[in-house]
């Protein structure tokens, strides 16, 4: 599986070379706006990942195999790091567009409650001992967490007042980006989809032999 | 600091910490697979 981890690698150099190279920077952003290259990718798979969790959550309910357990469980990992890495991105690109590092905009309050949210999903799992009863509290948790995720991210920041761009990919023409933007972007989502896709295996990996190690 | 070196700082704090994960999941896998649990937490006993 060499060449695919290398085709991943490859993959995002030229989007990395692309985002600096090969568009302008955006109207009225400058050359901050380059940052939205990188930070809404991230952004994206820090909801994928919860996603997943919540799939595998369902998977584990209805198979009650630990499998899909550690699957979920390394999603939601995977969606907590993205989204503590979504937020310093952020807070840095607001501190340049906006000129104050946090103001409480909607997408910010937005994904600060999303964190904690999923803090709590880990402080659960370390409160249960007994792997089946963890299992099982967990992946309800994980399917309920992610209700609030749509909400969250999706309605939240554009039923309020936000100084967040508004949509920066939407249905009317892809936010005032030309033709290039929306492909180093749609390159840079795809990109780090299939970097999370190996690293959701890596961390699966870990769960699945560290449970095998403590229990079987 | 230019806005492109701050931009370049910016998405070099995502790629470091994208890494940094990445390698601390290679490390914790690799401890795993040779010392089995004590990988996982050093504190445990040590398996028979």
């Amino acid at each position: 599986m060499r060449w695919w981890k290398a085709f991943i690698g490859l993959w995002i150099a030229v989007v990395i070379w692309a985002a600096f190279n090969w568009i302008p920077p955006a109207m009225g952003l400058g050359e901050t706006s380059r940052i939205a290259w990188f930070h809404i990718p991230v952004a994206w798979i820090c909801v994928l990942a919860f996603g997943v969790a919540m799939v595998t959550a369902i998977g584990y309910l209805r198979t009650r195999d630990l499998r899909w357990d550690d699957r979920s469980a390394a999603a939601a990992e995977i969606g907590l790091v993205y989204a503590v890495l979504a937020t310093v991105s952020g807070s840095m690109w607001a501190h340049k567009a906006w000129g104050i590092w946090w103001n409480w905009d909607p997408r910010e309050s937005s994904i600060i409650i999303l964190l904690l949210i999923y803090a709590a999903y880990f402080a659960l799992r370390a409160a249960l001992d007994e792997e089946v009863r963890r299992a099982m509290l967990s992946s309800v948790y994980s399917i309920v967490a992610f209700i609030t995720v749509p909400y969250l991210v999706f309605v939240v920041p554009r039923v309020m007042r936000s100084l967040h761009p508004d949509p920066v990919i939407n249905t009317a023409g892809g936010g005032g980006m030309d033709g290039g933007m929306v492909m180093v972007l749609v390159a840079a989502v795809i990109g780090q989809t299939m970097l999370f896709a190996w690293i959701h295996t890596l961390a699966t990996r870990i769960r699945r032999r560290s449970r095998e190690a403590l229990y079987v | 600091m230019s806005d492109l070196t701050y931009a370049s700082l910016t998405i070099l704090i995502i790629w470091a910490g994208i890494f940094f994960y990445v390698f601390t999941l290679d490390r914790r896998l690799r401890r795993l697979e040779e010392h089995g649990a004590r990988g996982w937490d050093v504190s445990a006993p040590e398996e028979e």
